[in-house]
């Protein structure tokens, strides 16, 4: 019993003095897949564009306008883009010689698949047809609830093909300001409250502490998880990884502000506090009541959970495609829309948080780990910076 | 095989099985030293209407040949169902007067 004590102890330590070279490999992998994602990305885009222009006739007005000749007609072609849910969607869109839309068709996109679905399912890319470019803004495609963020980026992304086109041949197109999505509302007011509630539960004590905490998981599993399903998934630091993140306040906010308490502090405020799926554990954990365990070999399943976040992240920033590999159960556990192994996952998870706190937390979240990292860094960082000044 | 469902046979013992479960549940509760109160009924009844409306639920689905919504009828409100078990058992465990 001594003697496999020992013998972990001994491991553990051994781990311990791995953190460092690893998370130094773990960063020069993921800058080498974002330039090597880069760089196919931009050769697959290349060769679409190269294949397309051979098989038919077209001629290249302007960048990202053709014209398309067929036999008794022709047709503008206008490539544009925008962010969608977890990355860019990219999106031709046909215009008759009388200018108005005659179909869209989707180049490529990375939203989460079980999303983008319903809008094939629900007709949506039908409703382009026949609009008039000036008519546009007032009879485009309405929303699909369940994948907004999808069906706005399309929308967006449809205006732009407008303007560019307008642009090109000269002419005034009514209602043509783009609307920005960097509007404070309540959403990111709520966001900026919880962050304070944290920061206030770690300063008070007692039961008004209690209090806080309680009303910030509450208000968490409410209103970021069941109304809004908005939680930092993989796929939002990968989006936040690949640069697509300039496109939404709430995000923006959540992940500067997680990082910035990550930094100063040394504390994970997100994990901790704000994210939805940890305090719906929490809860179910005060029905069961769970207790604080660990697993048998703790450190290697720590590592099995960095190990699987650094594949997945790495994974994403080479295909460009932020949802790729997410398996996070955010999107299960609030908006039941998900794979069915992730459905799985996510029953399991809330079962397993009868008997133990936070499990999925514990070993198995992607974005945790990722954090975990920073945390990593910020520590050998000071520890360095404490010597030096020694 | 799955014929078995459909026979009268099956459903009478069924029937049997549960009234023999009515029947027996004080003296379970007795045996597991439980003080069971009208409200602490109340709540286990609802719990076993629930676990048996997830079964049967579920199961007329797989009947209907509608495997994935079967699925998700019993993962999601077997999820509940076992929540709610765990929960019941602290709740039939409670006893005030023992404090």
């Amino acid at each position: 019993m001594e003697s496999r004590k020992v013998e972990s102890t001994k491991q553990i330590s051994i781990l311990r003095r791995l953190e460092w070279p690893i998370a130094i490999i773990a960063i020069v992998g993921i800058l080498i897949a974002w330039f090597a994602g880069d760089s196919l990305d931009r050769k697959r885009t290349d060769q679409l564009v190269i294949s397309f222009m051979q098989n038919h006739d077209v001629e290249l007005l302007a960048q990202d306008i053709c014209m398309l000749n067929k036999e008794d007609s022709s047709n503008y072609l206008v490539f544009s883009e925008s962010v969608g849910y977890s990355g860019k969607v990219k999106v031709l869109t046909t215009y008759s010689s009388g200018l108005s839309i005659e179909k869209i068709d989707i180049v490529s996109h990375s939203e989460t698949y079980s999303y983008f679905q319903r809008l094939n399912e629900n007709d949506f890319f039908d409703g382009f047809t026949g609009i008039e470019v000036q008519n546009f803004e007032s009879e485009k495609p309405d929303a699909i609830t369940g994948a907004t963020k999808s069906t706005d980026a399309i929308n967006k992304a449809v205006s732009v093909s407008n303007l560019k086109l307008a642009e090109h041949l000269n002419f005034y197109l009514k209602n043509s300001e783009q609307t920005s999505s960097f509007i404070f509302g309540f959403k990111e007011a709520l966001l900026l409250i919880l962050f304070g509630l944290g920061i206030l539960f770690r300063i008070l004590k007692g039961n008004i502490a209690k209090l806080i905490k309680w009303l910030s998981v509450i208000t968490s599993v409410v209103f970021l998880g069941f109304l809004w399903n908005n939680s930092l998934s993989l796929a939002k630091i990968n989006t936040f990884l690949l640069g697509f993140w300039f496109d939404d306040l709430f995000y923006l906010i959540m992940i500067l502000a997680t990082l910035l308490i990550l930094i100063i502090s040394g504390r994970n405020y997100y994990c901790n506090g704000i994210c939805p799926f940890g305090n719906l554990q929490d809860l179910v954990s005060l029905l069961g009541n769970a207790k604080e365990k660990k697993l048998i070999l703790h450190q290697w399943w720590k590592w099995l959970q960095r190990s699987l976040a650094w594949i997945a992240i790495i994974l994403a920033l080479l295909f460009r495609n932020p949802g790729l590999t997410d398996f996070t159960v955010f999107s299960a556990a609030f908006d039941f829309t998900a794979s069915d192994i992730i459905m799985g996952l996510t029953a399991l998870m809330l079962l397993m948080s009868l008997f133990f706190k936070r499990f999925w937390c514990s070993y198995l979240c992607p974005v945790g780990a990722s954090l975990d990292l920073i945390t990593l860094f910020r520590t050998k960082t000071r520890s360095l910076w404490k010597r030096e000044q020694s | 095989m799955l014929e078995i469902f459909s026979e009268p046979f099956f459903w009478i013992i069924m029937g049997a099985c549960y009234t023999f479960m009515f029947l027996g549940a004080s003296y379970w509760a007795k045996d597991l030293g439980l003080k069971m109160n009208v409200w602490k009924w109340l709540f286990t009844g609802f719990w076993f209407a629930l676990l048996t409306l997830t079964i049967s639920g579920g199961f007329t689905l797989f009947g209907e040949n509608e495997w994935r919504a079967g699925y998700y009828f019993l993962g999601f409100l077997g999820v509940i169902v076992i929540i709610l078990a765990v929960v019941l058992w602290r709740v039939v465990k409670w006893n005030p007067q023992s404090k």
